[in-house]
């Protein structure tokens, strides 16, 4: 499964300073099992772009074509089905559920496709060390903690391409270094792809392509 | 799950308030549409208690037809163009006799002896209201049954009988007298015996059989085209203004129990379809309230709902909690309206069957009608949710 963006403009007025832009309004192929990572200053429009591919805003110009599919004609049950099965994304703000708990959250997600069994979440909990907080409401967790819940849940079901947007702002260096090899493990194994969004960092990660947006 | 998280914002008050409206809208309508039911049989049934789709109608008796000696003779157009107006469902004439009929009776131990001059019409049996076994003649049968009007009888037991110290009889009693009747016509004569069988409430004449009728007119009769003064008619709805327009306009007469008891059903009618209507658009707000409700609460649940979308939830799966909800909501109002209606008709029944002893109440189709109703309420209620839903996530 390949993501094609076809000249895909955001359509607000560009930045003068920004308009040698690598992916706005080019034509990029991202292929499988790459890794790409998406490079770009605040406000170049990082969450604009995943939230193109992931469905989630409309309002661009071009196209993007997933699996051969225009982003644009798609219908809403074929987007439903894209992100239960094609595309796994950790959103840059989370969209965890704040009263449920933290495992709750996983498990809402993890039910449309019983991904993982119960002992399998509880693994991922542990890896990330947060298992003594899986049972508290998602809402009291610090915003680091919740990312790593958010990522736990990205993995929680099946995928081509896993997008982060900017996914270890508030996570410390030790458990961006245990979040990066889980994931980069979990990609090897499902031969799957990755776009990554950052300010810069590189998150001492391999890709494969590296754009500036 | 998804139910724990969409339940909050849920206002308590604003449920309890469609509750309360929804259920007296509903038991309103219920009540309405199922009395609606039980008046019409009180009224249309084929013996019902107030049913009486008759109508007898003779033309107007003038000085001036007196002193001509004209008699108010029906034509064959006139029957004809009654029996084709809309209103119609059966007509007939009476057949009057073209014979003289006298009746006697011989020996009177019990009953005083008499003899009188006396006179027969005849309708077709189904415009009868007296069912007997013993009303029917063949030709060679010695015995006519006839039917008087129950006013003859309580003329005589309370007017004539106690002002000539004559003794009251009783319905049975006179059941039992035997009369002589001879009919003389067409230089013929030929004694009958006789006996009352029955006493009517619509046909204010004397009654004997239409085969006997027909048979005496051809043997006794005197010859002359037999011409009737009066017509029997029964009617679909006797509350139907073109029938009173009518007849004033071709200037018959008409005995008005059918029309007055036809004006009373129809307003009866016209008071439960107004309560009916009023109970429609309670029901009408009450649902209003609920998706007014729901619309609030899909509203302050869109983050939520958008969230649910985009990890991958279905629409239908998101709206389904609020379907449940709503339709839940509803059938739980339906069924204490209907209880209540039950409750309410159950008492109100007994007082009309002590008016009315043996009143056979319209058929309970309270749960048909619950049923229509609550699959109406559930299928909007899903649609417009959904695409509540829909509008705000998608």
């Amino acid at each position: 499964m390949t993501i094609d963006l076809k000249k895909v403009d955001p359509g607000i007025s560009p930045d003068p300073d920004n308009l040698n832009s690598e992916v706005w309004g080019r034509e990029i192929s991202f292929s499988l099992p790459n890794k790409y990572l998406i490079s770009a200053e605040s406000g170049a429009g990082k969450s604009s772009l995943i939230s193109f591919i992931y469905g989630e805003r409309k309002g661009y110009e071009g196209d993007i074509v997933l699996n051969g599919l225009s982003a644009k004609t798609m219908t809403d049950d074929q987007w439903t089905g894209m992100r239960r099965n094609n595309l796994s994304l950790v959103f840059q703000g989370l969209k965890l559920f704040p009263e449920l708990t933290a495992l709750e959250n996983i498990q809402l997600k993890n039910k449309l496709t019983d991904y993982y069994t119960e002992s399998q979440i509880a693994e991922l909990f542990d890896v990330f060390g947060l298992k003594h907080k899986m049972n508290e409401p998602a809402g009291l967790l610090s915003f680091g903690q919740r990312q790593r819940v958010a990522i736990i849940r990205a993995l929680s079901q099946p995928f081509k391409w896993m997008l982060l947007d900017e996914p270890f702002s508030h996570i410390d260096e030790a458990n961006i270094k245990i979040a990066c090899d889980l994931i980069i493990k979990e990609l090897t194994d499902r031969k799957a792809g990755m776009v990554l969004t950052s300010l810069g960092n590189r998150y001492s990660m391999a890709y494969d392509h590296v754009y500036n947006l | 799950m998804i139910w724990k998280l969409l339940r909050s914002n849920i206002s308590l008050t604003q449920i309890i308030g469609f509750g309360l409206a929804n259920l007296i809208g509903l038991a309103i309508v219920l009540l309405s549409i199922q009395s609606y039911w039980d008046i019409d049989n009180l009224f249309n049934s084929e013996d019902g208690f107030l049913s009486n789709n008759f109508i007898i109608v003779n033309k107007k008796v003038s000085l001036l037809k007196t002193l001509r000696n004209k008699r108010t003779y029906f034509t064959e157009d006139e029957i004809a163009d009654v029996a084709n107006q809309p209103f119609v469902k059966r007509s007939s004439v009476f057949l009057p006799a073209s014979y003289q009929v006298k009746a006697f009776v011989r020996t009177g131990k019990n009953f005083p002896a008499f003899y009188t001059d006396l006179f027969f019409e005849s309708v077709p049996d189904e415009f009868l209201d007296v069912q007997d076994a013993k009303w029917q003649w063949e030709e060679g049968d010695e015995l006519i049954p006839v039917i008087i009007p129950r006013s003859y009888l309580a003329l005589y037991n309370f007017g004539f009988a106690p002002s000539q110290g004559l003794p009251q009889v009783s319905e049975n009693i006179i059941k039992q007298v035997g009369l002589k009747v001879r009919i003389v016509g067409g230089g013929k004569e030929r004694i009958f015996d006789s006996r009352i069988v029955g006493f009517s409430d619509r046909l204010n004449t004397i009654l004997v059989p239409y085969d006997f009728m027909s048979w005496a007119n051809k043997n006794y009769g005197s010859g002359e085209t037999i011409e009737s003064a009066r017509m029997i008619i029964e009617t679909e709805n006797p509350a139907d203004p073109s029938i009173a327009k009518y007849f004033t306009d071709e200037n018959y007469e008409l005995n008005n129990d059918a029309l007055e008891t036809g004006k009373l059903s129809y307003f009866l009618r016209l008071a439960v379809f107004g309560i009916l209507t009023i109970g429609l658009i309670i029901s009408a707000l009450a649902i209003g309230l609920l998706i007014l409700s729901i619309n609030l609460l899909i509203e302050k649940n869109k983050d939520k709902l958008k969230n649910l979308h985009l990890i991958g939830y279905e629409v239908k799966t998101i709206a389904r909690p609020y379907q449940l909800l709503a339709i839940s909501l509803n059938l739980s109002c339906l069924i204490i309206a209907a209880i209540i209606v039950v409750i309410v008709r159950g008492s109100l029944l007994e007082q009309v069957s002590t008016l009315y002893p043996g009143f056979d109440p319209g058929s309970s189709g309270i749960i048909l009608i619950s049923f229509v109703i609550i699959v109406m309420i559930a299928a909007l209620n899903w649609l417009w949710i959904k695409r509540r839903v829909v509008k705000t996530i998608v």
